[in-house]
């Protein structure tokens, strides 16, 4: 191969592996909170957005080190989740037609965000961008990679492994799983199921913090960007089956790699467009999604 | 050990159960037979926390069910196995009963029960890594009876044990609830099919529209099997 | 005899001072003149429209000095929406009945405002907005303050010639009309300028990744790279771009506002942009100066050439009605009066008169960025082109 030929073969590569992280890790966090409430949050993008404009508030307001901004801003996301429970979606739990009644209010709510964000962030810039994690560059023989998003890369990929060992080893991990296959069963075998709703509110948006602002550490974002996430997340939740975290991470890596290649292949514009085209065909065939029970 | 005491549950104008009053004492098998419809599954729910009963009461060693949050319920050393079977079905067999001794809050004494499961149900043992979901109808019950005893009650109850299973496996289940009978463990098993009742509970009743037509022991309503026919 | 001529002095004097009191008072009884500003306020443009805002309020307060007649801009907020932009427009001319419209900074919005202003007899002035078709042949009341982005186009490959004769460009946009319309004056006149298109690569709205595609720029070997993300993805791009190798000096992006050069940040120094004003220009007038220093004090950073376009509006507004007192009341004269007015930017002398479709007579500067601080960048001028609007035919271009 050419070196040409071997900068687009691992741009690619690398592309596909961020992008299929961030998108796994978004997912996860969307799929977390619907598998375990089974209420449909449209806000999932404007929480992400939200995470990636702390983030720049801390970083370049505020001039705090990137790395413990990211610590803040997912460690915010805990106690902001626990109150956004307490005052709204803990009285939609016994409602008789609570999904549709969740699902408006969370569209309203995403409004109410998306308003606040153009009247606040969207009169000090158009576009935002954080300082680097690290600085410099990495050649990966004749491709330069910058550090910075080697470093995005592997914290996507440690979040996700800590997420994974969490729900597959620990005890709350466990109950949480219980609760998604069966909450009367689980509510039986001791598991509290309102609190583990809460536990997984806050775990899931936590993740979906984590995703915002790895994002904003690695790409330039604008406000847009949430409903981008919001349809690509909710996308990859149907497609990996609702409440399948594993579903979510084998499809987001599908994603991110189908968006470097069919782009790289074909046009940007089409890569954009192929994946949704991919959910409408795998949920033809399959509507219950591919890791669903 | 348990006391039920003019229980009624109401789904909207549907009456299930109507002033039902029922007990069980420590170390017996009480069954509780009767068609469909007959109330057995509100009144599991209701022990269980389910269900809220419109009235009535519910004992549990002296101790008011009633205020006892449905997830607590289960340290009181009350094991419910629901319609259905309670299961897990994406996770593997071991990690059921995992989930079964959790309340233990012991893991030896956990890897300990399991290893009695297993003894009870061989085949588990076999299939330990496969998903419960995928298992056999009979298989997939002998996880939830396992499942059930994980936590070392005092009082198990099962709903509907031989529900969808063959002739065969019926046979089985009954053989392991004699055996558990005869380690000590209360139990309380809520059936459609009387013969698989009466093979295995000293005392039964028998339930029609919510309410108690016939109580007695197994082996009187053995020796006057029309009862049990027209009853049914 | 001297006092006689004494008398007469004094006399006419103070008919004259009396008459200009009455001039004045004239003038101040009057009703304002209210020209409606819709603009985004909220919604994924706030940023220009805000922006813009703040510029016009700045012009605002220069242009009503004591003795005019007052100028009032009646803003309304367009959500970013097209079907917005419309419904305002309607209640500024029916009920607040303005004598012309104005404010939208995006083509989207501005195309929405000019199709009602042409129906409804309405002058519309365009601050900012670049899509070719605000001044189509035909228009009759629209006028526009910016240069066509077709012709933007044009002039990049004016630039190129001049920098490489013979050089090989690569383009890389999000695919949006703006982009579309830019690109479009490129390819066009990149053969007539004896230059190589080696790379064509357009985004869907929304894209967030460029890593592949800077990596298949880098392997066309372009000797410049048009650089035209939409929003936050311009950073991206230009991030990955300079990733993978590219030089700063060989990015050239067609606009470049003051937040947009920032977020470039020092790695970017030596790139290109184009703008139609900037703090750092060597022709600021005095009252340019003054506009720049004042917009820093209030907002804590140089204003770009959008909030420069808004600020203007207001001043070739109050020309048009100094020039002719009798438009202030009816928007035919009014039209004319801005139809036949020739002046020059307030901030930097550049000239300002329309064609018959309301075009102006159109202009460019090329920067290149020399520093970038926290809240300030430097940059010197590189290129300027001047063109008459129809020089390419951007009309059928892009339609």
């Amino acid at each position: 191969m050419s070196n040409a030929n071997w900068i687009l073969f691992l741009s690619t590569l690398s592309t596909g592996l961020i992008l299929g992280s961030i998108f796994s890790l978004v997912a996860a966090g969307v799929t977390i909170v619907y598998g375990s409430i089974w209420m449909p949050n449209a806000a999932n993008g404007q929480f992400f957005l939200l995470a990636a404009l702390f983030g720049w508030t801390l970083t370049v307001s505020w001039g705090i080190h990137p790395a413990i901004a990211a610590i803040l801003v997912i460690g915010v996301s805990v106690p902001l989740s626990y109150l956004l429970e307490v005052l709204l979606i803990k009285r939609f739990y016994d409602v008789p037609n609570r999904n549709i009644s969740y699902f408006v209010l969370s569209l309203g709510i995403t409004q109410i965000l998306a308003g606040v964000f153009s009247l606040t962030y969207g009169q000090w810039s158009d576009q935002f961008q954080l300082p680097p994690l690290i600085t410099g560059i990495t050649f990966i023989g004749p491709f330069p990679i910058a550090n910075n998003r080697l470093a995005v890369l592997a914290l996507a990929i440690a979040i996700l492994a800590g997420l994974f060992l969490l729900l597959r080893f620990h005890r709350y991990g466990r109950a949480l799983r219980a609760v998604f296959q069966n909450r009367d069963a689980a509510a039986l075998r001791g598991v509290n199921v309102k609190a583990s709703y809460s536990m997984s509110f806050a775990l899931g948006n936590a993740v979906i913090f984590a995703g915002g602002i790895l994002f904003a550490l690695a790409y330039s974002f604008d406000l847009t960007v949430a409903w981008t996430m919001a349809i690509t997340a909710f996308a990859i939740m149907i497609i990996g089956g609702p409440g399948s975290v594993l579903g979510a991470v084998v499809i987001g890596m599908v994603f991110g790699f189908t968006q470097a290649i069919v782009s790289v292949v074909a046009s940007p514009t089409i890569a954009a467009f192929s994946y949704l085209g991919a959910m409408l065909v795998i949920l033809l065939f399959k509507p219950s999604g591919l890791f669903a029970k | 050990m348990l006391e039920i005491a003019n229980l009624t549950v109401r789904y909207g104008a549907f009456l299930a159960v109507d002033q039902l009053t029922m007990n069980v004492a420590p170390g017996e098998i009480v069954g509780v037979v009767g068609p469909n419809g007959a109330g057995k599954s509100s009144i599991v729910k209701s022990v269980g926390g389910l269900v809220k009963p419109k009235a009535g009461s519910i004992m549990f060693d002296g101790r008011d069910l009633l205020t006892v949050p449905t997830h607590e319920r289960i340290n009181l050393g009350l094991s419910i196995v629901p319609e259905g079977r309670g299961l897990f079905p994406r996770m593997s067999v071991e990690e059921n009963l995992i989930i079964g001794g959790d309340p233990l809050r012991d893991k030896a004494r956990s890897a300990r029960n399991i290893e009695r499961c297993f003894e009870l149900f061989p085949i588990l043992k076999e299939r330990r890594w496969q998903a419960a979901g995928t298992l056999s109808g009979g298989q997939q019950q002998m996880v939830a009876v396992s499942m059930g005893l994980m936590s070392d009650p005092r009082l198990l109850v099962l709903d509907e044990p031989s529900l969808g299973l063959a002739p065969i496996v019926i046979g089985e289940i009954g053989a392991a609830l004699r055996t558990l009978g005869k380690t000590g463990l209360t139990v309380a098993l809520f059936e459609q099919n009387a013969k698989l009742t009466c093979n295995v509970a000293d005392r039964i009743y028998i339930l029609a529209s919510g309410c108690v037509q016939h109580h007695d022991r197994a082996e009187d309503l053995m020796k006057n099997p029309e009862i049990l026919d027209h009853l049914m | 005899m001297d006092s006689y001529w004494k008398t007469l002095a004094v006399t006419a004097t103070a008919s004259a001072t009396l008459l200009a009191a009455a001039n004045i008072s004239a003038a101040q009884d009057k009703p304002p003149v209210k020209i409606g500003f819709v603009t985004e306020l909220t919604g994924p443009w706030s940023f220009f429209g805000t922006s813009c805002v703040a510029g016009l309020k700045f012009g605002e307060e220069q242009i009503n000095s004591p003795g005019k007649r007052k100028i009032e801009f009646v803003i309304t907020d367009n959500q970013t929406s097209p079907a917005q932009s419309v419904a305002a427009s309607r209640s500024l001319d029916v009920q607040d009945k303005v004598l012309a419209l104005s404010g939208p900074t995006s083509s989207d919005t501005g195309l929405a405002v000019y199709g009602y202003a042409e129906q409804n007899k309405v002058p519309f002035v365009v601050p900012v907005a670049a899509f070719p078709q605000l001044t189509k042949p035909g228009s009759r009341y629209t006028f526009r303050l910016e240069p066509n982005a077709a012709g933007w186009g044009y002039a990049i490959a004016k630039f190129v010639e001049k920098q490489k004769p013979g050089g090989k460009i690569a383009m890389i946009y999000s695919d949006y009309a703006l982009m579309r319309a830019i690109t479009a004056g490129l390819k066009y006149q990149a053969p007539l300028s004896k230059l190589q298109i080696v790379a064509d690569i357009a985004f869907p709205q929304g894209s967030n990744d460029a890593t592949v595609q800077a990596a298949q720029v880098l392997a066309a070997q372009p000797d410049y790279v048009v650089v035209i993300g939409a929003g936050g993805f311009d950073n991206t791009i230009t991030n990955q771009l300079l990733d993978i190798g590219i030089k700063p000096q060989q990015l050239i992006h067609p606009f470049g506002i003051t937040t947009q050069v920032m977020n470039w940040g020092k790695r970017s120094v030596g790139s290109y942009y184009g703008t139609f004003f900037d703090s750092n220009l060597d022709s600021l007038t005095p009252e340019g100066k003054t506009f720049v220093k004042d917009f820093i004090a209030k907002y804590g950073r140089p204003p770009s050439y959008g909030e420069n376009f808004c600020f203007v509006t207001a001043h070739v507004i109050r020309e048009a009605l100094d020039k002719n007192p009798e438009a202030a009341d009816d928007r035919e004269k009014f039209r004319d009066a801005m139809s036949k007015l020739k002046t020059k930017e307030t901030t930097s002398d550049i000239p300002i008169e329309f064609d018959k479709n309301g075009a102006r007579k159109e202009y460019i500067y090329f920067m290149q960025m020399t520093d970038v601080e926290a809240k300030s960048y430097k940059a010197k001028q590189a290129f300027y082109a001047e063109w008459d609007p129809e020089v390419i035919p951007v009309y059928t271009l892009v339609k």
